[in-house]
């Protein structure tokens, strides 16, 4: 009962947290958890994310540690048919329980909305961001490059630029998503979303990811996929001007011109 | 089978009905299912031709339009079979001006397994509907499960792909949410509720049986759904992709509907049940955190579960009326289907949570024998995670396009939530912290429960931030996380809490050992299975899809392969829970030493669970303060009032003579006795010592055969005047009522002397009659408890020595007597000597029969031809006996016996000289 009977226990509970704690953090380090940070987005989420498995750490191991001790520890004999003591609660250790966690949620919830606030403003220094227009339909992307007046089914981006995409759909919902960056947004039908901001780091460049709906969009949403190129500046330039003059030869060659890909509001 | 016998308040006029006069619905339960059948081809009927007609009047073209007919007839038909299975047939009589009897309990109550298979008001019989018919579902659906992952085992398409995997998922989630894990939490809080609470029953009994009884039809169309196909947009049918679907999406909007409403009317019930029917002395800091937890959730399913069922409405009118909620090319939202949606749909992860956590709180504190840790703030908590549930519903839609803002409000509406659940997860170690653990089964699953939840949790924080969860939704993380919340979470407490109120529930304990199997097999398979996943998701994996990255082969092979673990877990547990409730030891009152009110009453629970108002005295977690008590249980005035416990039993007294090994009188005595609290004293007046001894023997039958049924009973023979021994009987007893068996009026010694009347004055009691033919008396006594002894013998047949012998056997335990003389007849078998051997055989063993009745031991005779190997093999396949007793024979004899014996256990008898065989 007295503070004795209480020390012997600081020890032993001590030691199963650590336990539990290096496990995890075995767990959480020797293991390749968070695909390639391709983007500068990533990196702020992988380090929220990085917060959040930290701290849940310690608190799995805290109240786990204090559960397999009880129950290792305050184990009944056979036959003990005696109660515990009736200990209803107490009232500094309810606060102090409730003013960690409010401590660690408020702190995670502030980081939050600052790596939201960060990846999702427009960049303003040199020129600007790149905006794609993106479609959906079941079960296809479709890239435009408005400035270019070039159409693609593979998205290709220029490293160390934002680039911006704008949503639509054709028909259901699909999801536009590349692991590589973070950032995911649905494309929904009647509506243009244009949250999926995103620049790709310059030492990834010339990369391919693969680009996913992650929407479930009917039969064939497993097999709607594309490809994200991550080009140089300068291969990017040299694509968008051959790209440019394609589609300006093809349209002169084949009037009249197919209607511009844009979705009923 | 677990039976709630109801009282025999015709044949005892003080027996315990409580007053309530009770008899059961005389009709068949043919009777219902085929009313119910034509009703359901009925609503067909309509659907099909009221459609037609309105499209033929208003001239709409084309006549046929599939899914309007689907729409109707499945509604209908529904509708239908509610009305023939007999759910309005109470209110139709009382809405036609016809008379109704408000005290009518005959749909109320089980005395056999067939009344569990009709309309019934009693919540008891509910609880236990809704349990089977969850379980049946949860079957359903895990092979479903099985089947996603079989077809997951590897990379490409293996047993289907696309549409028909899209089937398999959504069905997998649509049964799972709406039939299993939501009805479950309804049917274990409908059985123990009332009774935590200190109630005869719900509030609403009629309304209670509507509720389960739209169950089924609902679990079946969604069912028909995966079947039929065209179900395929997943458990969420987001618009438009649901509005392209066919028929399956249509019946699962309707069966939503079904569900949906019997979980609003539940809901509505628990909530009135909850405020108005409170015993005396419940206030709300003494209610049980189980009764919190449903209180809350009811109010959630109340406020939320309107939300869905619009949802649906509106996908449905879209899709068949031609509106446009949510069609883009006509001015509607698309969006708004999943703000209404998850409105609902969030908080719905709370009313398939918080019931748990109520569980989870009775089990830890009963297994820890301590009250729960800060009792207040887990009440509270609950609450506050109810209010906060309804303000984070759009953290589902972070990216759906949604309006901007309200991410980052969500985001920390969403994380505040960690706050409450936290302080619930620290109350529940603390209360752990210095207790008394006991291992059972439950307490593993509580345990258990503790392990997965806190890991579901903590990845729904992770996921609660708005980056991280930009990052992971729509990938195998969700998965991951929603099982660790709903199956870690919701279907451990589940287990918890049906293994935890098993004992409660049938009357029978459980096998633990199977229980510990479940447990541990679940457990291992469960984190094999789920925890993978969180990488799964992470490294890119996206959910809803069939095919995947070969990279992920190996890992999606263990997955599936660890998943059987679970399913060979259930099946441990379905065999557990049959066959425990077939043949499991009794269960006791309150087999886990728990406070709260159910343990304070008979397992199962008379008919209205109490007879007299109980009396609630403290809180409901009092362990470890000396003297204490939640509440006290009093037995009805009728029976003299006083405490009623497991083991203080209030006395009937039962006078009877060679009757009391009669049928009707056991009958009567087993009736009554269910209730858990009458004790039974059988008195028998004997004038010789001849008669005493019989009698003797007559009182340990009975004795045997009632404690067989749990049933504590005593004899006493008396000598003397037998009304003033019955009264000072009556008197060392404490006896509250008489019952005096005799044989019919004509027969019996007894009436003519006006017994009944004489003791009914001598001794001022209730005094009631049960009259036993002459034939039931001297019939044997086949009843479970008794051993079953079959005597072969030749010569000795009808000697004292041998009826001295089987005497003796019968003083020995309880058994019955089955005495069989081999007659070893003449060549030919038809002659007339064959004959006479014959006779003279039948005569013997009559003789020999009549004399051991006479002596009190219940015994019946055959005569067998042939030797007495052949006799023994003929007797022994028709009687099964568990013992032989054989009059002494040559050691061949005894060899070959042995041989056909089927187990029997074999004695040899050696007879006094006077008796040669």
């Amino acid at each position: 009962m007295g503070t004795t009977s209480r020390k012997e226990h600081i020890l032993p509970i001590a030691v199963i947290t650590l336990v539990i704690s290096a496990i995890s953090v075995v767990v959480a380090l020797a293991i390749d958890w968070l695909p390639d940070p391709a983007a500068k987005e990533a990196d702020r989420v992988d380090a929220l994310i990085w917060w959040t498995v930290w701290a849940s750490i310690g608190i799995f191991a805290v109240v786990m540690a204090f559960m397999f001790y009880s129950v290792w520890k305050f184990r009944a004999n056979e036959g003990d048919e005696s109660d515990g003591p009736p200990i209803h609660g107490h009232t500094l250790l309810e606060i102090v329980w409730t003013a960690i966690p409010t401590v660690l949620i408020g702190i995670t919830a502030a980081w939050g909305a600052i790596v939201l606030i960060k990846n999702e403003e427009i960049a303003k220094a040199g020129p600007g961001p790149l905006r794609i227009e993106v479609l959906a339909q079941q079960f296809a992307w479709e890239f435009t490059y408005p400035d270019l007046g070039v159409t693609t089914g593979d998205l290709r981006v220029p490293v160390d630029r934002q680039v911006i995409l704008n949503l639509r759909s054709k028909d259901v919902i699909h999801d536009f998503f590349v692991y590589e960056t973070r950032i995911k947004g649905d494309a929904v039908p009647g509506i243009v979303n244009d949250l999926v901001r995103f620049t790709m780091k310059p030492e990834y460049a010339g990369s391919v990811y693969p680009i996913i709906c992650s929407e479930l969009c009917g039969s064939g949403h497993g097999v709607m996929r594309a490809q994200l190129r991550t080009l140089s500046q300068r291969d990017y330039a040299t694509w968008a001007a051959d790209a440019k003059a394609d589609a300006a030869a093809a349209k002169a060659a084949a009037p009249p011109p197919p209607p511009p890909p844009t979705p009923t509001p | 089978m677990a039976t709630h016998a109801p009282s025999s308040g015709q044949q005892i006029p003080h027996g315990s009905g409580g007053g309530h006069a009770h008899h059961t619905d005389y009709r068949s339960i043919r009777h219902w299912w085929i009313r119910a059948a034509w009703c359901s081809a009925a609503g067909v009927l309509v659907g099909l031709l009221l459609p037609f007609f309105l499209r033929w009047v208003f001239g709409l073209d084309p006549l046929w339009n599939e899914q309007v007919y689907v729409t109707t007839t499945s509604l209908f038909s529904v509708i239908g079979f509610l009305i023939g299975i007999g759910c309005f047939d109470w209110w139709g009589r009382w809405m036609v001006g016809k008379h109704v009897d408000y005290e009518d309990h005959s749909f109320h109550g089980a005395s056999s397994w067939r009344d569990y298979f009709r309309v019934n008001t009693d919540h008891k019989v509910i609880g236990v509907q809704y349990l089977v018919i969850v379980f049946s579902f949860m079957v359903i659906s895990g092979v479903l499960a099985e089947l996603v992952r079989t077809e997951l085992a590897q990379p490409g398409a293996q047993i289907t792909s696309g549409e028909g995997y899209n089937t398999l998922f959504s069905g997998h989630a649509a049964l799972m949410i709406f039939l299993v894990i939501i009805p479950s939490f309804a049917g274990l809080a409908n059985y123990i509720l009332p009774i935590m609470i200190g109630a005869k029953d719900m509030a609403f009994p009629k309304l209670n049986a509507l509720s389960v009884w739209m169950l089924p039809p609902a679990g079946l169309m969604i069912l028909m759904g995966i079947i039929l196909g065209g179900y395929s947009s997943g458990w969420t049918a987001y618009t438009p992709l649901a509005t392209q679907a066919g028929t399956g999406t249509t019946l699962f909007e309707i069966g939503v509907q079904f569900a949906g409403a019997s979980s609003i009317m539940t809901a509505v019930n628990f909530l009135v049940t909850i405020i108005t029917m409170r015993a005396p002395g419940m206030t709300v800091w003494r209610m049980p955190l189980l009764v919190w937890a449903n209180a809350t959730t009811s109010a959630l399913v109340v406020f939320g579960t309107p939300f869905i069922a619009g949802s649906q409405f509106m996908t449905l009118f879209d899709r068949v009326m031609g509106t446009h909620f949510f069609d883009w090319n006509a001015g509607g939202d698309v969006v708004s289907y999943q703000h209404i949606f998850w409105f609902y749909s969030h908080p719905a992860v709370y009313i398939m949570m918080l019931p748990g956590f109520g569980i989870i709180s009775e089990v830890l504190a009963t297994f820890s024998r301590k009250p729960i840790f800060g009792y207040r703030a887990v009440a509270f908590s609950t609450v506050a995670i109810a209010v906060l549930g309804f303000g984070v519903w759009a953290h589902h839609m972070f990216v759906s396009g949604m309006a901007p803002w309200l991410r980052i409000p969500m985001m920390v509406t969403t994380v505040i939530i960690a706050i409450p659940t936290g302080v619930k997860v620290f109350s529940w170690v603390a209360t752990l912290w210095r207790g008394k653990i006991h291992l059972q089964t439950p307490m593993l699953w509580a345990l258990g429960f503790l392990f997965t939840f806190v890991i579901g949790g903590l990845s729904g924080v992770f996921l609660g931030t708005l980056p991280a969860d930009i990052f992971s939704s729509d990938t195998y993380y969700i998965v991951a996380h929603i099982h660790y919340v709903l199956f870690g979470g919701s279907v451990f407490t589940v287990f918890a809490g049906v293994y935890y109120w098993y004992p409660k529930m049938t009357g029978r304990m459980y096998n633990e050992k199977l229980g510990k199997w479940h447990f541990w097999l679940t457990f291992f398979g469960f984190n094999l299975t789920f925890m993978p996943m969180h990488w799964l998701g992470l490294q890119g994996m996206p959910r809803r899809v069939a095919d995947y990255d070969p990279r992920f082969a190996n890992l999606n092979l263990i997955i599936s392969l660890a998943s059987i673990l679970m399913v060979a877990g259930t099946a441990v547990f379905f065999y557990n829970a049959i066959t425990s409730w077939r043949s499991g030891p009794k269960a006791p009152w309150n087999p886990w030493r728990g406070r709260t009110l159910e343990w304070l009453v008979s397992s199962p629970p008379s008919i209205f669970n109490f007879d007299a108002t109980p009396q609630v005295v403290g809180g409901p977690y009092q362990y470890g303060i000396a003297g204490a008590r939640h509440a006290i249980v009093f037995a009805p005035e009728e029976i003299g009032g006083g405490e009623l416990t497991e083991t203080t039993h209030p006395t009937i007294l039962v006078v009877a003579r060679d009757t009391v090994t009669g049928k009707s009188l056991l009958d009567a005595t087993r009736e009554l006795g269910t209730h858990g609290y009458w004790r039974f004293a059988f008195v028998s007046p004997a004038d010789t010592d001849a008669e005493r001894a019989a009698l003797t023997r007559r009182h340990a039958l009975a004795v045997a055969v009632l404690g067989q049924a749990g049933i504590p009973a005593s004899g006493k023979v008396v000598s003397g005047d037998i009304v003033q021994e019955v009264a000072r009987a009556a008197q060392d007893e404490h006896a509250h009522e008489i019952m005096i068996a005799t044989y019919p009026l004509g027969e019996s010694q007894w009436l003519r002397q006006d017994l009944v009347d004489r003791i009914r004055k001598a001794t001022g009691l209730p005094v009631s009659h049960v009259t036993v033919s002459h034939k039931e008396s001297r019939a044997t006594l086949d009843e479970p408890g008794l051993a079953h002894v079959m005597v072969v013998a030749q010569d000795a047949v009808g000697t004292d020595a041998l009826l001295d012998e089987v005497r003796r056997r019968a003083d020995r335990s309880p058994a019955r007597f089955t005495v069989v003389l081999p007659a070893d007849v003449p060549s030919p078998a038809w002659g007339d000597e064959a004959n006479a051997v014959r006779r003279d055989a039948v005569d013997r063993v009559h003789r020999a029969i009549e004399e051991l009745q006479r002596s009190g031991v219940a015994a019946q005779g055959e005569v067998a031809d042939g030797d007495i190997l052949a006799a023994a093999r003929e007797t022994v396949g028709a009687y099964r006996p568990d013992e032989i007793l054989v009059v002494t024979s040559t050691a061949q004899d005894l060899a070959a016996l042995r041989g056909i014996a089927r187990g029997a256990i074999i004695d040899e008898v050696v007879l006094g000289a006077g008796a040669a065989n």
